[in-house]
């Protein structure tokens, strides 16, 4: 196995793993802040890559698609949040879990019911199509592109959580919410906010995905388990966990592919009860 | 555990109350196949009410959310598939197969999952199932892999030379509302027991229980094991109902079903799996008969979910209960009640 | 006969903090020890300690002259060290003379699974007698979570009672009472401690000078000051420690 053929496999299991990373963060954080495991954020992501789609076939611009999905999921996020997520905090987990479950039935079948079951086209842009030539191979440009947005996405969350006010309160509420509360500030929307981030991300990772594996309604069932695997391998709720675990599962699927593909999927799940046995607050989990 | 269970608590019982729950389930089990339109339809409520019922032992009755449990359900279905396949088609070998096999399933299973709470166990669940997924995915030779397990033979039920097909959708109700019945009445009386008040107490307060000389670890394991192995016959006899095993009996979108129907039916009541599969089971062939909605029944489920958890969390037959309760309330000397 | 329950030179550490800190502690058969000391002195992290909730870091732990260091919470209490909760803890869901019955079955017997617990009329009435002694007969058929504060530490009274424990920790019995229920609560633990070993950890002292005989002071996981409810009170390392709270 030359160099080169184990270089390219690292760089593409980067990439697929920066997908994970996007998404895997915004899980972490709504269970960092709101300590629910969101069922529906694979319904998120595929949303996000249908809003995304669209707005690339009605504007032409990439770019715009690329704003629109985020934020629009980020509203979405907050009115599940405030309409129904909200009002199951004292009740438990399970309830939270069932909920965000539910939800994820409804949008999916939903998006079926409007839209049918095959997925809108969803190219990869002019301007980000065709091969750059990185020394050792030719690469998509694409998916370098998808590298850096991964990159600045990951400065953009850790610079609103450790450098803007709203995230000390994003913070602050997850270690103390009776505290946060207390020095006035109001828990509700904080946790509203959170939820809504979390979900942007999501959106942002499915829109983000969608030239690169099509886009269609059941897209976020698979994510949502991956994601849930690096989850618990970076740790709950930990920024840095998301990214490393993200990146070293996406390098570790890349090369099972290579050497023994038919554990591909299989050698997630081992290393995600491998690490609740071992150590079930993950790498960087501080629970 | 915040669950909201009714659990309709042990008091003074009327012996009337002894003879009428079993004939009221007989009379419910003989009457569904001649309300609805096909026998298909009930026996796939029966399927569905008993992976319920081994999953609201874990869920409602020990507190163990587990969303891997269609790994139990598909277990039970592949393994009647295959031995009806290779070896025979005999109810009298592959349904107890099945049971060992998913009980084997569980125990390994359980074992791991179990030496965490909360959140990871749950999560470990769901991890095991994808795992289970993966491998019947990428196992073709054995499993059929994305198209299935196909060419399974008729079921039959043979004792020597004497043999009963089970060729067509109703003598396969036959079958399932036998042990539908048996089921029940078991579970009935095993949640009565010393044994299901003491997983009843680790629902409630495992670090109680714990306290007062419970070895919770062992008797979750044990709620594991016998929940496993009742999916796991629902599995092997979804397979003589349909005559072939998908690789969705696998997947975690399966063990959500089971939850929505426990939920939905009334987590923690005996008789809530069954009023949740039919629920569900009624409502997806209404549904699907509308033209406009055919295929799309799930969001109306989903929605329906989400008005049970934010309204009626303790589900249909757990509402009942709870209502049925303040009413006796008036006369707590008599007490009791159906399940 | 020496010493039902003897800790020798027990410590607990949580990273660099020692909750509990070499403590020496030797009960007598039937005695009623009580446990003071300042917030965080380690008076709930010794009693857990006590009743294998937690591990020990250090020393050992003998039950009846056995060595029961490590030993996990549940087989403690089938040996006769049980103990109670300093946030109430019942089975809320369950009703009262079930929670009570459920303890009484005991964990030998959870291992049938057919014989039908109603109709055990033995059990029933001994849950329901336990019940009554506690005062909440007449609440027997009302969910736990449906009683007061107070009620609920009386039937988790009655259940670790249930146990028929040689060894009784309570852990703040009194937390979160009303004066009546205090009054109350203080006969029920006089009564019961009749013919049992009990420790106690208050911080109400007029509870603690009128039950115990002898009482322990820890502070900052250590031993302070060991004696009779009169010794401590004059003490004047206790005085000191507790400014002001050391007069009942």
């Amino acid at each position: 196995m030359s160099a080169q053929a184990l270089l390219l496999q690292l760089v593409t299991g980067v990439v697929v793993g920066a997908i994970w990373v996007i998404v895997a963060i915004g899980l972490s954080l709504i269970f960092g802040i709101l300590r629910i495991v969101n069922f529906a954020h694979g319904a998120f992501y595929m949303l996000g890559a249908y809003l995304a789609a669209f707005a690339v076939g009605w504007t032409g611009h990439f770019w715009l698609a690329l704003l629109v999905a985020p934020l629009s999921m980020a509203a979405l996020g907050v009115l599940v949040e405030r309409g129904l997520v909200g009002r199951l905090y004292g009740r438990g987990l399970v309830y939270s879990v069932l909920a965000t479950y539910a939800v994820s039935l409804v949008v999916i079948e939903g998006v079926k019911i409007l839209w049918g079951t095959v997925g809108p086209q969803f190219r990869v842009p002019a301007e980000l199509a065709g091969m750059v030539n990185l020394g050792f191979s030719f690469f998509p440009k694409y998916r370098l592109f998808v590298l850096l947005a991964t990159a600045l996405t990951v400065l953009g969350v850790w610079w609103w959580l450790y450098r803007t006010p709203m995230g000390l309160f994003v913070r602050a509420a997850s270690q103390d919410p009776l505290m946060t509360q207390a020095l006035g500030v109001d828990i509700s929307r904080v946790l509203a906010g959170a939820f809504g981030a979390g979900v942007a991300l999501a959106g942002l990772g499915g829109a983000l995905a969608g030239p690169l594996r099509g886009v269609f309604p059941e897209m976020g069932l698979d994510i949502l388990v991956e994601s849930f695997v690096v989850v618990v391998i970076g740790g709950m709720g930990s920024l840095l966990g998301a990214v490393v675990a993200g990146l070293l599962v996406g390098v570790v699927q890349s090369f099972t592919f290579l050497w023994a593909p038919v554990f591909a999927h299989v050698v997630l799940f081992l290393l995600m009860i491998a690490t609740l046995l071992v150590r079930p607050q993950g790498l960087f989990g501080t629970e | 555990m915040e669950l909201k269970v009714s659990s309709q608590l042990l008091t003074a019982r009327r012996p009337l109350e002894a003879v009428f729950f079993p004939v009221a389930l007989a009379a419910f089990l003989v009457l569904l196949p001649v309300v609805l339109p096909y026998e298909a339809l009930a026996a796939q409520i029966l399927v569905y009410a008993l992976f319920s019922l081994g999953y609201n032992l874990l869920f409602g009755y020990t507190g163990l959310l587990s969303f891997g449990h269609a790994a139990f359900f598909g277990l039970g279905s592949y393994t009647a598939g295959l031995l009806a396949r290779k070896v025979t088609a005999n109810v009298l070998w592959t349904l107890p197969a099945a049971i060992a096999v998913g009980a084997v399933g569980g125990a390994v299973v359980g074992f791991f999952c179990l030496r965490r709470r909360g959140d990871y166990f749950s999560l470990m669940t769901l991890a095991f199932g994808q795992l289970l997924y993966f491998i019947a995915h990428q196992w073709r030779e054995v499993t059929g892999g994305d198209d299935g397990l196909r060419g399974i033979p008729v079921a039959h039920v043979q004792v020597g030379p004497w043999a009963y097909g089970l060729e067509s959708s109703r003598d396969v109700y036959l079958l399932l509302a036998l042990l539908t019945f048996g089921a029940f009445l078991g579970f009935r009386r095993l949640l009565r027991s010393p044994f299901g008040t003491a997983l009843q107490a680790i629902r409630e307060n495992e670090l109680r229980a714990e306290a007062v000389g419970y070895n919770t670890f062992r008797l979750k394991l044990w709620a594991f094991v016998l929940s496993a192995a009742v999916s796991s016959a629902a599995g092997a006899l979804n397979v003589y109902l349909l005559k072939f095993v998908g690789l969705n009996s696998l997947h975690w979108t399966t063990s959500g079903y089971a939850v929505l129907i426990t939920i939905l039916g009334g987590a923690g009541t005996l008789l809530g799996p069954l009023v949740g599969a039919l629920a569900f089971v009624g409502l997806q062939d209404v549904l699907s008969a509308i033209p406009a909605i055919v295929d799309r029944w799930p969001f109306f489920v989903g929605l329906l979910f989400i008005v049970c958890v934010l309204v009626f969390p303790y589900g249909i037959w757990g509402t009942v209960e709870r209502v049925q309760a303040r009413f006796r309330k008036q006369a707590p000397a008599l007490g009791g009640s159906e399940s | 006969m020496g010493p039902v329950l003897l800790a020798e030179r027990l410590s607990r550490r949580f990273g660099s903090l020692a909750a509990v800190d070499e403590v020496d502690l030797a009960l007598q058969p039937g005695e009623i020890r009580g446990i003071i000391g300042p917030n965080g002195a380690g008076k709930s992290t010794l009693l857990r300690l006590l009743a294998g909730e937690i591990r020990p870091s250090a020393g050992r732990i003998l039950y009846r002259g056995q060595d029961v260091t490590g030993r996990p919470m549940y087989d403690l209490a089938r040996r006769g060290i049980v103990k109670s909760f300093q946030i109430t803890q019942v089975f809320p869901n369950l009703t009262c003379l079930e929670n009570v019955r459920v303890v009484l079955q005991g964990p030998g017997r959870a291992w049938n699974f057919w014989q039908r617990v109603d109709l055990d009329r033995p059990t029933v009435e001994r849950a329901e007698a336990l019940l009554a002694q506690v005062g909440l007969y007449g609440k027997r058929d009302l969910p736990a979570h449906a009683l007061s504060h107070g009620e609920q530490r009386h039937l988790e009274m009655a259940m670790a009672l249930a146990t028929d424990p040689e060894v009784l920790l309570l852990d703040e019995p009194t937390a979160g009472m009303s004066a009546e229920e205090i009054q109350s609560t203080m006969k029920l633990l006089q009564e019961v401690a009749r013919e049992r070993t009990v420790v106690i950890v208050e911080h109400r002292m007029p509870v603690i000078m009128n039950l115990c005989q002898r009482i322990t002071v820890l502070h900052f996981g250590r031993i302070l000051a060991e004696g009779t409810p009169e010794e401590i009170q004059a003490s004047e390392e206790v005085q000191a420690v507790y400014l002001g709270r050391a007069r009942g």
